[in-house]
């Protein structure tokens, strides 16, 4: 099968992305994720498939919904909410074509690379004037690899700048091929400790950390950039810090480290999928906090820059 | 000549706040937001009273005399807060009424005594009844009061508050002069007043219906006669406005040696026809008239020094009296006196003109030859011209009121419109203009926090570093501000006739249409409604409104479901337009002649290049440049989707015919929701970059762009193209049944060139579906785009990105944008109207979302955030 032709699953594409690598840049939401980390923030990305998502602030009632669902999969609540049986339902898209409100939604969708490629490159221009490109994110680009691999091949084919946001954690036979057509690495790291690892995402962290060595050995320090996302109560202390700054020395990367502070606005996605009941809030970070992690990385030889 | 700045700017954040300067220009601008507002009566009373006496003068010089008489009589004002010296009436904040030009007359007949506002609705509902049931639509109007409410539009207010008495944008005014309003000057210029006869006109011309005449006045409410509706989808402006004003003359040799030259022609004027010598002797009136109406300025100073004992005070005043005893009379020399020559001599002829809406054009390049002497000689520095610039923002807001009527009143908000300063660009040579007075200017838009727009042209030799202030500024929250594309720009001039170094020199005048300053005659503006023009398409001549359908109102171009192809339609579209375009020019033209047969304008004359040198008045087109425009709004992005609806539903995919969509439309999509639907879920609508779309747009716009550049208006200069709708998008929409792109009834279309079924796609896609369509033919557009201040960014790297982002869509095509930085109001606001701001993003790495789909806690959180910063 041509790149062109490769079929995945997106559940965003969002322009003039400026947090998400040099210049002004198109990021790609793939979705599927091989983590369940609890503090995250695209909770609609986790799964691979297309799948429902309900607003209740801006349903009125009405059950049209109700009505069309071909698999009786909702029925309106004593609160006049809908209310979804996961088990049935098959994520066929009818309740959102249905709601006059725009309250039901199927969140991600089949697409091939030829498409989404072209429709990436209509911001070209904007890439050109600020030195920017297409940042793959999600989800894990990872997840779907023969996808990423065709968006990357046709991305490179029209000269265009890449970066990928990714966990890590990826079979270590993906990681020369992934250095040799992509940019840029945006490149995740939670903790040190395996155990406190698996704790806050489900997985320990050992592949992940080998990723990120033999990437920094390849890409060099210039193309591989650390991102931490800075979680009160799971990594936003000192000790962590000092162990990732000793890692990430370790691992012989200089010059910027990026900081993503948590930030606690992901709930309301967590109930349009009905997921409420995995949403732990870690809390507000404290600037402290965050003044010390990044005092820590300074101190270490480092150029933290904090996002938001 | 224009140097690049070596005076470092000012970080914007650093601006104390605490100086006595900056307390001074806070108190003004809060006179002047949360201040009374006047009617004033004086200059309405003096210039009838020498109206009076002059019968069977000429005309111009009658003009000319009758201001003067104004000028001769009124009282002036000065400040205990005042600089810059010089106020257009009596009050610190007020409107006197171009009682002779008419637009406002019936709004103050009817609106500003109890007594009379209940008898004109009374009149207003009997006229609107006996149309409706005339016309049988009195059903329709019930039904369509039912849609209104289901569509969740608050009714309009229509309450029968006077003038003073209303909520939103109220005048006070003295119980003597409401009387002499009422009982002397009203009655006086029924018939005469040139609203009046302009109406007259239109429908003896059959330009205007009796049938439109009937519906118009029986729109409840509806007194103002700021614009003629020929037809549903065709408006004239009673007025003739939008002029920037020739300085130079007056700064280089003072009014003395402008009265001097002009004094000069009329003692050799023998050879020269009656109509010449008419035209010099008004000049000649007008420029003793602003002479009277500047030295009763320092007069009224100098009585001012008579009655101050405290020393600083006096000091002050002295400081203008010397200034104001100098200028406008004899050549400025320094920037005060520069920026006080100019302040006099634009409010003495705005004085003439109220409500004409001029604007000064390229201040820093005009002001800028007097700073950069005064550096030198240390005679200022960069602070005090700062606090100056500040005043004059405020001043010239304060002069851009209207006393509307209360339906209206419910849509502007005190100070509408712009009134734009013009800065930047290029010069007549094509080489950056950018000045120190071009960043002083936008440190005084945000310290002031003026409303007055600061237009900055943007080359791409304009320097980054003004970018990036431009971004800095957006972050610390001043959104008064656009951007204009000098490449397009220029091209779009030089196209409609303007010599090269004449385009370069362009400046923006109303809201955002452009024009070459103090060489363009008065620009009188029309309007050409897309919606109507669509819906009149798809009822083959008839137009539907809320209370009922006016039947041929546009030409047969048959039934929609016979055509058999989707061109077909938009070929009918296009006839249409042609055929409402020529009643526009029409129109335009009768406007016009009346303008120049009836009410010259001396004082726009004396300050303008050309008129003198051709002796002919600016209404007969003595300027050098002249032109006519026609805005097309309300909407291009709700009239590009309504067609792809059509499209898709109706020619491709078969799904209804056009009569099935119509009949939706006329039930407000009641009854009809899976029509809604199905028009809601189509993707790919315009203003998402997408090809199909961009393509529709672009495609139908240029044939009606085309159409409208036959044309040649009265005074010889052409017919322009505009796109701004300033807030008629929100009153016409308010008006008006549902359309096809999904918009409900009774509420507002797109705004300008906005899009409007806006799907997630950001920013750069929005930009290049406006980018796309062919503005090098489009004289003024209007491009808002709002951005959460995260996506302006509070480091150098985000700003250095936006400024990559505007310079990109400017290299597309895009020929203006109007970045609004999303306060804290405003996200409250996007939380009422989540479909308003559908766009809005708060930009964090890696984080997909949009502001509208977050719940209420998380939007507090951003709210707060967004405040604090």
């Amino acid at each position: 099968m041509s790149p062109e032709e490769t079929r995945g699953t997106v559940f965003d594409v969002q322009g003039y992305a400026i947090y998400d690598g040099p210049g002004i840049r198109t990021c790609v939401y793939l979705k599927g994720c091989p983590l369940q980390c609890y503090w995250c923030h695209n909770p609609e990305s986790q799964k691979p498939g297309p799948e429902p998502a309900y607003n209740p602030r801006f349903c009125r009632s009405c059950g049209a919904c109700v009505k069309a669902c071909p698999q009786q999969a909702l029925k309106m609540d004593k609160e006049c909410k809908v209310v979804r049986d996961y088990d049935k339902c098959l994520a066929c898209g009818a309740c959102a074509s249905e709601c006059p409100n725009r309250a039901m939604e199927i969140i991600g969708y089949e697409t091939t690379a030829g498409q989404l490629v072209e429709k990436v490159l209509r911001d070209r221009p904007f890439f050109e004037s600020s030195g920017g490109g297409v940042t793959v994110t999600g989800g894990e680009p990872l997840f779907q690899k023969d996808f990423l691999f065709a968006i990357l091949d046709l991305l490179q084919k029209e000269g265009i700048h890449t970066a990928i946001e990714t966990c890590g954690f990826f079979s270590k036979d993906l990681v020369k091929p992934l250095v040799e057509k992509t940019g840029l690495f945006l490149y995740d790291i939670k903790h040190i400790d395996p155990a406190k690892h698996e704790q806050g995402t489900e997985v320990s962290n050992e592949r992940i950390l080998d990723n990120f060595r033999q990437i920094e050995a390849l890409a060099g320090p210039e193309r591989t950039i650390p991102r931490i996302p800075l979680v009160p109560g799971f990594n936003a202390d000192y000790e962590t810090a000092k162990a990732i700054a000793g890692f990430l020395a370790d691992a012989g990367h200089q010059g910027e480290v990026h900081i993503m502070p948590y930030h606690g606005w992901a709930r309301d996605k967590y109930e349009k999928l009905g997921r409420l009941d995995f949403f732990r809030d870690p809390g507000k970070l404290a600037e402290e906090t965050l003044a010390e992690v990044e005092s820590v990385f300074s101190e270490a030889g480092f150029c933290p820059v904090a996002y938001g | 000549m224009a140097t690049q700045p070596d005076v470092k700017t000012t970080d914007i954040s650093s601006l104390e706040k605490d100086r006595p300067a900056s307390r001074r220009i806070a108190r003004l601008r809060s006179r002047y937001q949360t201040g009374p507002a006047y009617i004033s009566v004086e200059r309405a009373r003096y210039y009838t009273q020498s109206w009076k006496e002059t019968e069977g003068m000429a005309l111009p010089v009658r003009v000319a005399s009758a201001m003067k008489n104004v000028y001769e009589n009124m009282t002036h004002y000065v400040d205990p807060d005042d600089r810059i010296a010089g106020y257009w009436c009596e009050y610190f904040l007020g409107i006197p009424i171009p009682i002779e030009k008419g637009e406002y007359n019936s709004v103050l007949e009817a609106e500003i005594d109890k007594k009379q506002i209940v008898k004109f609705r009374v009149k207003a509902m009997a006229q609107g009844l006996h149309y409706m049931i005339k016309k049988g639509a009195l059903r329709d109007f019930m039904k369509n009061q039912k849609i209104t409410k289901k569509s969740g539009t608050t009714p309009l207010n229509m309450n029968l508050k006077t003038m003073s008495e209303r909520s939103i944008n109220p005048y006070q005014i003295k119980e003597k002069d409401k009387r002499e309003l009422l009982s002397d000057l009203l009655p006086y210029w029924k018939g005469r007043c040139l609203a009046d006869r302009l109406q007259d006109e239109l429908l003896e011309s059959g330009l205007y219906s009796k049938d439109m005449h009937d519906f118009v006045m029986g729109i409840p409410g509806n007194t103002s006669r700021q614009v003629m509706m020929l037809s549903t989808a065709a408006t004239i402006a009673t007025i003739q406005g939008h002029v920037i004003l020739d300085y130079r003359p007056v700064l280089e040799k003072g009014l003395e040696g402008m009265r001097d030259e002009v004094r000069d022609k009329l003692e050799n004027s023998e050879g020269l026809d009656k109509d010449s010598i008419d035209f010099l002797k008004a000049l000649d009136v007008s420029i003793e008239g602003v002479m009277i109406f500047a030295s009763r300025l320092a007069d009224r100073i100098e009585d001012e020094i008579k009655n101050t004992s405290h020393i600083k005070d006096r000091a002050r005043l002295e400081e203008m009296l010397e200034t104001c005893r100098k200028v406008p009379f004899r050549p400025a020399a320094t920037f005060k006196e520069a920026v006080q020559c100019m302040w006099t001599v634009k409010t003495a002829v705005e004085l003439a003109h109220p409500v004409n809406l001029h604007c000064f054009g390229r201040l820093d390049q005009d002001l800028w030859p007097y700073y950069r002497d005064d550096l030198e000689a240390g005679r200022i520095n960069a602070d005090e011209a700062r606090e100056i610039l500040e005043e004059l923002l405020l001043k010239i807001m304060s002069q851009n009121i209207r006393p509307e009527s209360n339906i209206l009143a419910n849509f502007y908000h005190r100070y509408l419109g712009s009134s734009p300063v013009t800065l930047g660009g290029v010069d007549r040579d094509g080489n950056n203009a950018v000045n120190d007075l071009t960043y002083l200017f936008l440190e005084a838009a945000h310290g002031s926090k003026a409303i007055t727009n600061v237009s900055v042209r943007i080359h791409p030799d304009t320097p980054d570093e003004l970018m990036e202030k431009l971004a800095d500024m957006l972050y610390q929250g001043t959104s008064s501000y656009s951007l204009f594309n000098d490449e397009i720009n220029i091209e779009a001039m030089q196209r409609r006739g303007f010599d090269l170094e004449d385009a370069r020199e362009y400046a923006v005048m109303g809201c955002v249409e452009l024009t070459c300053p103090g060489r363009t005659g008065s620009m009188s503006a029309n309007a050409l409604l897309l919606s109507k023009l669509i819906d009149i398409t798809l009822r083959n001549g008839d137009s539907r409104t809320l209370a009922g359908t006016l039947k041929g109102e546009g030409i047969k171009t048959g039934d929609p479901d016979g055509f058999k192809t989707f061109e077909e339609l938009t070929d009918a579209l296009v006839e249409q337009g042609r055929y409402f375009i020529k009643k526009l020019v029409d129109g335009s033209n009768v406007r016009d002649r009346l303008y120049a047969e009836s009410l010259p304008a001396p004082l726009i004359s004396t300050f303008m290049e050309g008129c003198l040198d051709n002796m002919r008045d600016v209404t007969c087109g003595g300027a050098k440049y002249d032109l006519s425009g026609i805005s097309m709004i309300n909407a291009i992005a709700n009239m590009t989707d309504s067609l792809y609806a059509i499209k898709k539903l109706v020619f491709e995919q078969k799904k209804f015919t056009v009569k099935e969509l119509i009949a939706a439309v006329d039930d407000g999509f009641i009854g009809h929701e899976h029509i809604k639907r199905e028009i809601d879920n189509i993707p790919g609508k315009w203003g998402n970059g997408e090809p199909e779309t961009d393509e529709l747009a672009a495609g139908v716009m240029k044939r009606l762009w085309e159409e409208t550049y036959k044309y040649e208006n009265y005074k010889g200069g052409p017919f322009v193209v505009y796109v701004i709708s300033m807030t008629t998008h929100t009153i016409d929409g308010r008006l008006s049944i549902a359309s096809l792109d999904g918009r409900r009834a009774a509420t507002p279309y797109a705004a300008s060139c906005n899009p409007y079924n806006v799907e997630r796609s950001g920013v750069t896609a929005a930009f290049r579906s406006v980018a796309s369509l062919p503005f090098e033919d489009v004289m003024g557009c209007a491009v808002n785009m709002k951005f959460h201040p995260s996506g302006v960014g509070e480091n150098e790297e985000a700003r250095k990105k936006w400024t990559s982002l505007v310079r990109t869509y400017f290299k597309l095509g895009g020929p203006q944008v109007q970045p609004t930085v999303a306060s804290a109001e405003m996200l409250r606001a996007a939380r009422q109207n989540p479909e308003e701001y559908r766009d809005l993003i708060v930009k964090v790495g890696g984080y997909s979302t949009y502001f509208v789909d977050l719940g209420k806690e998380i939007q507090e959180e951003i709210i707060a955030r967004t405040e604090h910063r």
